[in-house]
């Protein structure tokens, strides 16, 4: 561990007052808290290097109930060897080298920790890398909004979140010579006095004089304002303690504790330097000193940044004193055994399982991207057999419009378009080979490495029209990362990533693995010829040396002579990247619960947790048992009773949206709405390049499209960004409903109506028709009995069913699945 | 330049005094006597103070935030874009005071702490007090400098009299720190060899010759950025500050030290100043983008400048006063008229950061340094860039124009580097410890000097680049300076004190070696002659040798000779006997014949003589060699004897001598050290006696001031009193004749009643007798009726009965009403009876008054005697200080 704090006289008291007391008790411990289940005591070893070291400890106790509360002051400490180390305010400082142990108890649970001493007696030099570039990150000197920006702020520039640290030492200190520091007196240099408001600042004042931050900078200063001679060990894992808790009650306080591994072995307890960060402030705030104040119910995900990591922790709050009691389900599967625990935990009660009905039209549409026919809709409701779900899921899962429904996502992911590059033959063949991956049940890892490591003509081997849609090689790299990892990397490009692990390096490490893609034109202009050059490299932009190919998260493979992306694709699509399968069953997820578990599902990062992690990674551990085969995985979502979870909604799920306590309303997507609405109608439509009454999920290029599928929202495969895709209602959709000639003409157009009128239907019976088509049910008393006294007093019958069938098209339970 | 004459005393005094008084500058009010009521609270004297610190970033002419302008009072009554701010006469309902005590939103300065207790109280304080704007007993603090600093045209060339250079200067740094600090800027003066460097609150001023310290010029105001000297060298120029806190420039008079101009409020440190070549023109530019130029006639703003878009990095007037360069951090340089302050041209070319500028002394030529590693020279008239080439990798720091013509500059490549005009480089200048920022050319020295990043500033020569010395941005103090002079002296003493010990050894040791010597003398002698004796035989037996092996060297060569001479000698013998054998009796031939063939015999003779010599010269030669080496070994032999003796004749004094004698001069030197700085000590201390004794006169000065004043109101009362008793005696003397009035009526009213009484009296007597003379009338009006005019008669007299009946009645009625008018006058005599009494002892009590407050005054009188006596005493001490400090001015050499 390294710490570099100035030790305060008080705690030189301490050390004489626990030299002759060992052991000493903070504050009595509370009478009326009842015994914890179990005391976890953090980190769970103390290393102290240096005399600047220190180490300060955290104690949780757990409850039966799942509670945590924070225990760290009314926790005893009692050091084995206490002429090693000493304690001042629950935080160890060395004393002399050697090894002992520290024990921990509280209400009669005891916890033992390993202390480990060394260099006791030495003070290392404050080093610029090491200890000043944390003040400007914890005192946010280098955000973005301030120094940090791209051409700095009042005069003075730092690299945002500290990517460039020669830079920064540079800018520092020989930019402007004489102004920002002065070494004859340093607490005149400017850098002071802005950081404690003393003269104007328009960033304000930063800290106190006097402060931890304060000290670093003056001794810094005070010795020269030295560079770092050579290297310094590079901080290679951050920890944040506790790992987790649940606070009871509004005004529960949580310290926590942030400790850096160093490249060189050593650690460092960075409590104070860390910078704290919440997604949820309203449930769960913290402050810079590190302490966690829980504010309403909720769920939040505290993060600590320190150099380039950043860690988090999850925070649940409640309720003080809730009485809760989750109800007795039936859990079909693993899926509904995370998702519950979760639930417990939040103390949510799932909804109730929903009824046929609604099963039947939210699988078929999921699944087909169809509406159930009548026939289907008949056949199911008076199938009495119990596993009749999972049959008619397995049943869907055989239909080819199953494949059309993954082949557009795939094509989406992939960006299927023409363009200016990509003629339509090229496109189609690209969208053929894709379709025929799908279609064969191809698993994923293995189109995915033939996809990536693809070489030849556009015509000859399709998969290398992926190179040529994009020829960026830094563009190549982050699609690749954000499609099958699911990374948002662009960040990286020009800073190291704000809220997530990646740097610089990472990512031109990654992108070196594109550089040797070799393109030429072939005979048919239209053709391009993608190969491996095997020359070219991609150079760091700070010092601009060239990067090894190395994997996202992962070693630095040996390249020598081969292709690059071969390499690269055999580590991607394989259980040895962390991220493929996960990244791969969490679009799966997203897809049918409307919502990812790491949502936007091509936003991973740490600072967007999943909000069930065991869930995902179950799910990725059974895709990857499952050889890739997510037809297999979309039967465990099916089948689970959390799938099947009602839209109705309890109180204490009711502002639920994340945990998947119930299901949710979800608009049709552009493609299968229209569809939709064209099968209902008995309608059909023509799209360019494919024949009469082809489905808009058919239409390959991400190119074309029509007014509705526009306005809907449709991908155009512009970019890989599952923003791409729109579900957002707006007002030009209602009005093209309500007017425009996708629901009326199509009514007309289908003469769906008309025919049965011709056939002689009564109008009670093609009114009941006409909500199975439309819903997927039967109206219910109450719409019958309206209906049937329109239809009574009404002598044009068509006119009024036609208007129903309109209406039917144009309710909202039609436009969502539910 | 008329700079006032000082003498040697001002100069250290003033700057002492500056010294010590300068934080209390900033609170002009502290020292004011107070009234009653306290201090008045003023814009100019306590809340633009506090303003400038907290609020001035924002609320300044230029960027106005709000629509605020705190900078001067007329924009801090106006308000802003919400209205007033200032509510005279009540803090709680000012707009600005909720904000700055943070008792409304937006909680002001933004981001920030709420400002101190006492800042808050003083502009609590200054708007209950009706938010003055000067306090009016006081006048606006004015601007006028000193001296009158403009010259008559400006100098071109040399200036007449002594090369400018500080007379007596206090030497004792202003702050010691414990390292340096990058120096931004160095100057040296054109006309002496004079160095002025930045340092910590302080401007160092050193010979460039000697490379000594020569004065010590406070800079209270921060850190310097720039240094200048004025084009004639008299004047100093230093712009600096606080960054972003506070930016002044200030001009010093080089002899005495006197600090005669200041001028900015800038609200970051000045960053580039120049003050023109006629002395009437001070520009300064720095982080607000703005160039602001001011008059030295009065400290007015002249023209501001706002066209550069990023900080003012530099600011140059040109030497014959008529332009004036500016330059930014975003590579922009621009040329402007400078009485004018008109734009004249735009020097568009420089990629980043400008870093200096420089003229060339004719004014044609504008030489520009840049962090985008060129030098630039530009035409002025035009404003066209006549050369450029890359001058530093990394970017130029620092560049001038030496009076030559040439350049030097410095930059990030680590060197500095003097230039013809063409940029050929014709010197380079390294050994910096880091980055060099700042360069000059000293030319009266022709050295040049650089300072670097860590605060080092070495002085190079110019012609071989040899690095001659350091010079100390961070001083010791003079104690310091003892303290190690002292050391030195203790150690030189010690050295010393055993160099006498030893060379007294040596003597005693050289006495005992008299006689010793004299016998070794003797030997030395002999080996000498022995010496000489053999060296003489060597030489004899070297020439002697050296003679045969001439002869055999030349013998080999006769041989050759002879054996070639006698074959044909020979022959001809032959011939001449076959000749003579065929023609016997020839006697010519005969005889020929004969000479040839006795020639033959002799030759061949001779030969055999030389070939049979040789082996003997051989011998010879050996001999004779062998005899010189063995008087060579013998004079081996005695060479060392004779070097020891000659070491043993050598006085052992003599070394000792020379090392005693070499030691005096160091010591000497060290005593010298001692006694210099123990006399800049005392100069120093006399100086801040002399500072002490001219506050303290200044005091008494004031005291005597308060004195007369208190003196001057007692007075003013005694007058005020004596102007009441002189009411007081006329008010009396209207009584007294109020008296006299009064009683004059009682009398008169008197006379009149008895008029009165005799006056009916008399009516009284005649009425009856008109009675009768009417009884008559009537008579005779009966008796003669018809007759008109006694009728007439009758009436008359009838009316003239009435009528005199009536007067006498009311003659009668006055006489009666008389007593009691009488009565009435009486008393009004007496009421101003009492009141001339009552005036009368009113005069007495005023009087007594005066007479008491008269009696008063002398206090006062006292005091101010008092006071000025103290005062005379405070002049007189001053006088002694000041003699005792002229008389301590240390003798510093040239």
């Amino acid at each position: 561990m390294r710490q570099h704090v100035r030790l305060p006289l008080m705690a030189f008291a301490a050390v004489l007052t626990v030299a002759l007391v060992p052991v000493w008790v903070c504050a009595a411990e509370s009478a009326a808290s009842p015994k914890p289940a179990e005391i976890l005591v953090y980190p769970p070893d103390v290393q102290l290097t240096t005399a600047r070291d220190r180490q300060s400890l955290i104690v949780q106790a757990r409850y039966t109930d799942g509670i945590t509360r924070d225990v760290t002051t009314d926790a005893k400490f009692t050091l084995v060897d206490s002429k090693l180390a000493r304690f001042d305010k629950q935080t160890l400082y060395p004393v002399a080298d050697g090894s002992t142990k520290v024990d921990i108890e509280y209400a009669g649970l005891k916890v033992t920790l390993p202390v480990s001493v060394k260099s006791a007696k030495v003070t290392p030099a404050i080093s610029f890398k090491l200890d000043v570039m944390p003040v400007f990150m914890k005192s946010g000197c280098n955000m973005g909004s301030c120094h940090g920006s791209a051409r700095g702020k009042d005069g003075f520039r730092l690299s945002l979140f500290g990517f460039d640290p020669d830079g920064d030492y540079q800018r520092l200190t020989r930019e402007l010579s004489g102004r920002r520091i002065n070494l004859a007196i340093p607490e005149e240099s400017l850098l002071i006095q802005k950081a404690l408001g003393a003269v104007p600042h328009t960033g304000g004042k930063r800290f106190e004089a006097g402060c931890e931050m304060y000290q670093t900078l003056m001794t810094w200063l005070k010795a020269g304002a030295v560079p770092d001679p050579g290297e310094v060990p590079k901080v290679v894992a951050l920890e944040i303690y506790p790992k987790g808790a649940v606070l009871d009650g509004k005004g529960a306080t949580q310290r926590l504790s942030v400790r850096a591994k160093y490249a060189d072995g050593t650690d460092r307890d960075v409590t104070t330097l860390a910078y704290y960060m919440t997604n949820n402030d309203v449930s769960a705030a913290v402050a810079q000193e590190g302490v966690v104040t829980a504010g309403a119910r909720g769920e939040a995900f505290i993060m600590a940044r320190f150099s380039t990591y950043t860690v988090g922790s999850q925070f649940i709050v409640l309720p003080k004193g809730l009485k809760f009691e989750f109800p007795k389900v039936i859990e079909n599967n693993y899926i509904d055994t995370h998702v519950n625990a979760k639930l417990k935990k939040l103390r949510i009660q799932p909804s109730p399982v929903c009824g046929d009905e609604e099963f039947l039209r939210r699988v078929t549409v999921d699944v087909t991207g169809t509406l159930p026919t009548v026939d289907e809709y008949n056949r199911f409701m008076k199938d009495a057999s119990p596993d009749k779900r999972k049959k008619v899921v397995d049943d869907l899962l055989t239909r080819k419009e199953f494949v059309e429904i993954w082949l557009m996502k795939w094509a989406e992911l992939l960006q299927i378009r023409t363009n200016q590059n990509i003629s339509t033959k090229s496109m189609l063949s690209y969208y053929t080979w894709l379709q025929n991956k799908i279609a064969s049940n191809v698993p994923m890892d293995v189109m995915v490495q033939e996809l990536l490591g693809s070489q030849g003509g556009t015509f000859a081997n399709p998969a290398t029209n992926y190179y040529q849609n994009e020829t960026d090689t830094l563009k190549t790299a982050e699609n690749v990362a954000q499609v099958f990892m699911g990374m948002r990397i662009q960040c990286s490009q020009c800073h190291n990533h704000p809220f997530d692990r990646w740097t610089m390096d990472d990512y031109y490490g990654f992108a070196a693995f594109f550089s040797q893609i070799g393109r030429k034109p072939s005979e048919d202009p239209r053709e391009l010829i993608v190969f491996n050059s095997g020359g070219g490299d991609v150079r760091h932009p700070v010092g601009g040396r060239v990067m090894q190919p190395k994997f996202l998260g992962g070693e630095v493979p040996d390249v020598a002579g081969k292709d690059r992306r071969d390499i690269l694709a055999k580590w991607l699509a394989s259980p040895k990247n962390p991220y493929f399968a996960k990244n791969l069953a969490n679009i799966v997820w997203a897809h049918f619960f409307g919502r990812g578990i790491i949502q936007e599902v091509d936003d991973v990062r740490v600072s967007n947790p999943a909000v069930n992690a065991e869930l995902l990674d179950e799910l990725g551990t059974k895709f990857t048992e499952y050889h890739y085969d997510f037809k297999r995985l979309v039967k465990d979502i099916c089948a689970s009773r959390t799938y099947q979870l009602s839209t109705e909604v309890n109180p204490t799920n009711v502002d639920d949206h994340r945990n998947f306590a119930h299901a949710e309303l979800r608009r049709m997507r552009a493609e299968v709405m229209l569809d939709c609405i064209s099968q209902a109608t008995d309608t059909k439509n023509k799209f360019p390049g494919l024949p009469l009454g082809a489905r808009a999920v058919q239409v390959a290029d991400g190119n074309t499209s029509t007014y509705f599928l526009t306005t809907f929202g449709r991908a155009t495969r512009g970019t890989a960004c599952s923003c791409e895709v729109r579900v957002e209602p707006n007002l030009s959709q209602a009005l093209h409903l309500l007017n425009g000639d996708s629901s009326n003409s199509k009514i007309h157009e289908g003469k769906v109506v008309r025919r049965r009128l011709e056939e002689k239907k009564s109008p009670e019976s093609i009114l009941e028709e006409l909500y199975v088509r439309c819903l997927c049910r039967r109206p219910t008393a109450r719409e019958k009995g309206a209906l049937t006294a329109l239809l009574a007093e009404n002598s044009n019958k068509r006119q009024v069913l036609e208007d129903t069938f309109w209406a039917l098209l144009n309710s909202r339970e039609f436009l969502f699945n539910h | 330049m008329s700079v006032r004459s000082c003498c040697k005393w001002a100069s250290a005094v003033s700057a002492l005094v500056l010294c010590v008084l300068a934080p209390s500058r900033a609170l002009p009010e502290d020292n004011k006597s107070t009234t009653a009521k306290g201090p008045k609270v003023t814009y100019e004297d306590n809340v633009k103070p506090i303003f400038r610190e907290k609020c001035f970033a924002c609320h300044n002419t230029e960027k106005k935030t709000a629509g605020l302008d705190l900078t001067n009072y007329a924009g801090a009554m106006a308000g802003g874009g919400s209205g007033p701010v200032i509510n005279p006469g009540s803090a709680g309902d000012s707009y600005l005071f909720s904000l700055v005590s943070h008792q409304s939103e937006p909680h002001m300065p933004p981001k920030s702490d709420k400002l101190p207790a006492d800042m808050l109280a003083t502009i609590s304080k200054w708007i209950d007090g009706g938010a003055l704007e000067t306090s009016g007993s006081k006048a606006a603090v004015s601007k006028k400098p000193k001296v009158d600093l403009a010259l008559k045209g400006a100098p071109v060339g040399r200036p007449a009299g002594s090369p400018p250079m500080p007379e007596h200067l206090s030497l004792e740094p202003v702050i010691r720190t414990t390292r340096a600090t990058a120096s931004r800027t160095v100057a040296v003066n054109p006309w002496s060899p004079l160095a002025a460097l930045a340092g910590q609150k302080q401007v160092l001023l050193y010979n460039t010759k000697t490379l000594e310290l020569v004065g010590v010029l406070p800079f209270p105001e921060g850190v310097p950025q720039v240094l200048k000297f004025s084009q004639n060298g008299l004047l100093l120029l230093a712009g600096g500050g606080r960054g972003a806190a506070s930016g002044r420039v200030v001009v010093w008079n080089v002899k005495t030290g006197e600090r005669i101009f200041e001028v900015g409020e800038e609200l970051d440190t000045v960053l580039g100043a120049d003050i023109s070549a006629d002395q009437s023109l001070i520009a300064l530019g720095g982080p607000s983008k703005m160039v602001r130029v001011y008059s030295t006639a009065d400290g007015s703003l002249k023209s501001t400048m706002k066209k550069h878009t990023d900080w003012v990095t530099a600011v140059a007037f040109s030497p014959d006063g008529v332009l004036l360069a500016t330059a930014d951090r975003n590579g922009g340089v621009v040329i402007w008229e400078a009485q004018t302050g008109r734009e004249y041209a735009v020097l568009a070319g420089h990629a980043t950061a400008v870093t200096a500028l420089s003229w060339r002394i004719d004014s044609n030529l504008l030489a520009t340094g840049s962090e985008d590693t060129t030098i630039k020279l530009w035409e002025p008239e035009n404003g066209t860039q006549v050369k450029t080439w890359g001058a530093h990798g990394g970017g130029v720091t620092s560049i001038g124009f030496t009076r030559d013509g040439r350049l030097v500059s410095c930059g990030r490549d680590g060197v500095a580097k003097l230039w013809d005009q063409n940029g050929s480089a014709k010197q380079t200048f390294s050994g910096f410890a880091d980055l060099p920022l700042c360069v000059a050319y000293c030319d009266e020295t022709n050295r040049l000097v650089a300072g670097d990043w860590t605060g080092a500033i070495r002085v190079f020569n110019g012609p071989d680049a040899k690095q001659l010395g350091l010079l100390d941005a961070d001083p010791p103090t003079l104690v310091e300076r003892l303290d190690s002079a002292q050391k030195s002296l203790t150690t030189r003493e010690s050295e010393h004190v055993q160099l006498a010990e030893r060379l007294k050894s040596a003597k005693v040791e050289s006495t005992k070696r008299h006689a010793e010597l004299e016998a070794a003398g003797k030997e030395l002698a002999a080996a000498e002659a022995n010496w000489n004796t053999a060296s003489a035989t060597a030489a004899k037996d070297k020439a002697t040798a050296e003679a045969i092996a001439a002869e055999i060297n030349a013998t080999p060569a006769r041989i050759t000779a002879l054996e070639g001479a006698i074959p044909p000698l020979k022959i001809a013998a032959e011939k001449s006997a076959q000749a003579l054998a065929k023609i016997t009796g020839d006697k010519d031939l005969s005889a020929a014949a004969a000479i040839v063939k006795a020639q033959v015999a002799q030759k061949t003779k001779e030969l055999d003589d030389v070939k049979r010599r040789l082996p003997e010269l051989k011998k010879k030669v050996e001999k004779a060699r062998a005899t010189q080496s063995g008087s060579e070994k013998h004079l081996a032999g005695l060479k060392p004897g004779l070097e020891s003796l000659r070491k043993r004749a050598m006085d052992p004094a003599i070394p000792a001598q020379a090392a005693f004698d070499a030691s005096v001069q160091p010591l000497a030197q060290a005593q010298h050290n001692v006694a210099r700085w123990s006399e800049e000590i005392a100069f120093r201390d006399k100086a801040v006696l002399v500072a002490a004794a001219q506050a303290k006169a200044a005091q008494l000065a004031e005291a005597v001031q308060a004195a007369q004043a208190a003196y001057d109101t007692a007075r003013a009362d005694v007058t005020k009193l004596e102007q009441s008793v002189a009411a007081a005696v006329k008010e009396s003397e209207v009584a007294t004749a109020g008296v006299k009035k009064a009683q004059d009526f009682v009398v008169q009213l008197g006379a009149e009643q008895q008029a009165a009484g005799r006056h009916a009296a008399i009516i009284d007597a005649l009425v009856p007798a008109l009675g009768e003379a009417l009884a008559k009338a009537e008579e005779a009006a009966r008796r003669g009726p018809g007759e008109a005019d006694v009728a007439g008669q009758v009436n008359e007299l009838k009316q003239l009965i009435a009528k005199k009946t009536t007067e006498s009645e009311l003659l009668k009625k006055s006489a009666a009403e008389k007593p009691k008018a009488i009565e009435t006058a009486r008393s009004q005599v007496a009421v101003a009876e009492k009141k001339a009494a009552e005036s009368k002892s009113a005069i007495d009590a005023a009087k007594k008054k005066v007479l008491e407050a008269q009696a008063g005054l002398k206090p006062f009188e006292e005091r101010i005697a008092a006071a000025k006596a103290k005062a005379g005493e405070g002049t007189k001490i001053l006088e002694a200080a000041k003699k005792n400090l002229e008389a301590a001015a240390p003798h510093r050499a040239a």
